[in-house]
């Protein structure tokens, strides 16, 4: 193992970690803008277009969901990489 | 003179052994440094610490991810620990998440139990068919810190936590408001994945 092998290693793992964390707030407001309009849109003498609008937030939500699972999966095979990187080498 | 000329001699040979010893670690082959953190410790630095919690990170926890709404901090006599507000955006679900690092870090997570007039008091206390024995009871300062960066809320509160084996039951109660019940479980932090803000 490279000492600079690990350290892009453990670079990868850690822009992943903040790359969801900004994922997740992306959907959570996503999420937060669709549950305003579609309240919005209840309420006497609300334009007829906004809950389009808010189905619009909804569907980034869902996209992002997807990227949020996509990162995940990443992470995962990250971990790996990292692990194993970081292992005793078995004895020859 | 005899004297003087013996301790000279003496003096002349420590030093020409000490440097001696200097030349021959010097020569030898340097030994590989002992790990200085532990693999917990690793893994903490790496994957994010849950004792360094705070508003805005995102811990996932059973395939959910939730992010920190806020964060208390509670110290009794010195003793601190910390419980952070988890929220799921997409599905409203709230879930307390506390830390102590006292021997050894403890990690659990509770459920606020509503619509049940619960108190602690007794020595036990039933709940859901459980019975649940009292561990401890205090007062604590605490100082609450919010994702929105709002000037931070502190003051006194009181607690008593129960358990019955792995289930805990916890009442908390902040200022001159009711007792709050949630009950909750030992996790380990490794369950945790944790994707900390900047």
């Amino acid at each position: 193992m490279s000492g600079a092998e690990l350290d892009a290693a453990l670079l990868e793992e850690l822009r992943l970690r903040s790359r969801l964390n900004a994922l997740v707030h992306e959907r959570a407001e996503a999420v937060r803008e669709a549950e305003k309009l579609d309240a919005r849109a209840t309420l006497a003498g609300a334009d007829a277009e906004l809950p389009e609008v808010a189905g619009r937030w909804r569907a980034v939500a869902e996209r992002v969901t997807r990227e949020i699972e996509e990162h995940r999966t990443a992470l995962r095979s990250q971990e790996a990489v990292v692990a194993r990187l970081r292992a005793p080498r078995e004895p020859t | 003179m005899v004297t003087a000329l013996v301790i000279v001699v003496v003096l002349l040979v420590a030093a020409g052994a000490a440097a001696a010893i200097t030349r021959s670690r010097a020569s030898e082959p340097k030994r590989a440094l002992p790990p200085q953190r532990t693999p917990v410790e690793e893994e903490r630095a790496l994957s994010g610490d849950v004792r360094s919690l705070k508003p805005r990170d995102v811990v996932a926890y059973e395939g959910t991810d939730y992010l920190i709404d806020r964060t208390i901090h509670f110290d009794e006599d010195g003793f601190t620990w910390q419980e952070h507000l988890l929220i799921d955006a997409v599905s409203g679900k709230k879930l307390w998440l506390s830390v102590e690092d006292d021997e050894g870090v403890e990690v659990a997570i509770y459920e606020p139990v509503a619509g049940v007039d619960l108190e602690p008091g007794p020595a036990s206390v039933e709940h859901a068919g459980t019975t649940f024995k009292r561990e401890e009871r205090g007062h604590a300062r605490f100082r609450i810190e919010r994702s929105d960066e709002q000037i931070p809320e502190s003051g006194q509160m009181e607690y008593a936590d129960y358990s019955a084996g792995d289930k805990l039951l916890s009442f908390e109660k902040y200022g001159s408001g009711g007792w709050e019940a949630s009950t909750g479980s030992v996790i380990s932090e490794h369950v945790l994945d944790l994707y900390p803000s900047k």
